[in-house]
């Protein structure tokens, strides 16, 4: 399977998705996919949609083009983290 | 080792008793300046985050924010716990029409984020874990807080 992308942000790129990105990598990784996260703020996600497949956000994010967008706190929290987890694999498989 | 962050019980307040999230964070600032962990610019910087990116997360059974700005704010790396007398209101993270009663603040001074992930994914691993937040709610002692946050980062 091909590499794929994501895009994973939060509102300074400080805190959250610097641990959702690791979290989201581990996972995937596990399960045998061959992905590269990378991780922006809420702002720079216009610029940076383009290339991805698949954009997770802790924050209301625009201007995504047709990329899916997740947004959660699931990655935070862990209330709904598995099926947050389903989705991002369904759109990685599409 | 350097350690991953400086914990300090003199920015751990239990039984805060604060109408306003800005006045828990301004609250924990003023400690949090005083030991020189942040910069004067830092409480202006996290109040205008948080009005922004609103940063309440509603864990399984209790509420906790996580409010945090930029690392030109901050000096030294380190995390001031507020354990709240009564819940103040935070706006969800993602989510700012929903609201969150927040029974802990968690104010993060993060440096340089690289090194602080490993704080950062022990956070939400507690976040995680009913029994450690169920302990630092019911902390009688800021040494308790102190000790399972300080297992916890620095081992």
């Amino acid at each position: 399977m091909a590499q794929k992308k994501i895009l994973v942000c939060c509102g300074t790129a400080v805190a959250t998705s610097t641990v959702v990105a690791k979290k989201i990598e581990e996972v995937l990784k596990n399960k045998g996919f061959n992905v590269a996260v990378e991780q922006c703020k809420a702002a720079e996600v216009p610029v940076k949609a383009e290339n991805a497949d698949v954009i997770v956000t802790t924050t209301p994010v625009s201007n995504v083009g047709d990329v899916p967008v997740i947004q959660t706190v699931s990655f935070l929290t862990g209330v709904g983290i598995d099926d947050d987890i389903n989705k991002i694999i369904e759109y990685l498989n599409k | 080792m350097e350690k991953f962050v400086h914990l300090d019980e003199d920015i751990i307040c239990l039984d805060v008793d604060k109408k306003t999230n800005e006045d828990v964070i301004t609250y924990m600032f003023e400690k949090m300046k005083k030991k020189n962990y942040v910069k004067e610019s830092f409480l202006k910087a996290v109040l205008s985050r948080e009005k922004v990116y609103s940063t309440g997360l509603p864990l399984e059974n209790m509420g906790v924010a996580i409010p945090h700005t930029d690392p030109e704010h901050v000096n030294i790396p380190t995390v001031g716990v507020a354990v709240l007398r009564e819940p103040v209101t935070f706006q969800m993270m993602g989510n700012p029409s929903q609201s969150v009663e927040v029974e802990i603040v968690f104010i993060l001074a993060i440096k340089d984020p690289s090194k602080q992930l490993t704080m950062l994914e022990k956070l939400m691993e507690m976040f995680q874990n009913n029994d450690e937040m169920f302990k630092l709610k019911n902390a009688r002692e800021k040494a308790e807080i102190y000790k399972i946050l300080d297992n916890k980062f620095n081992l």
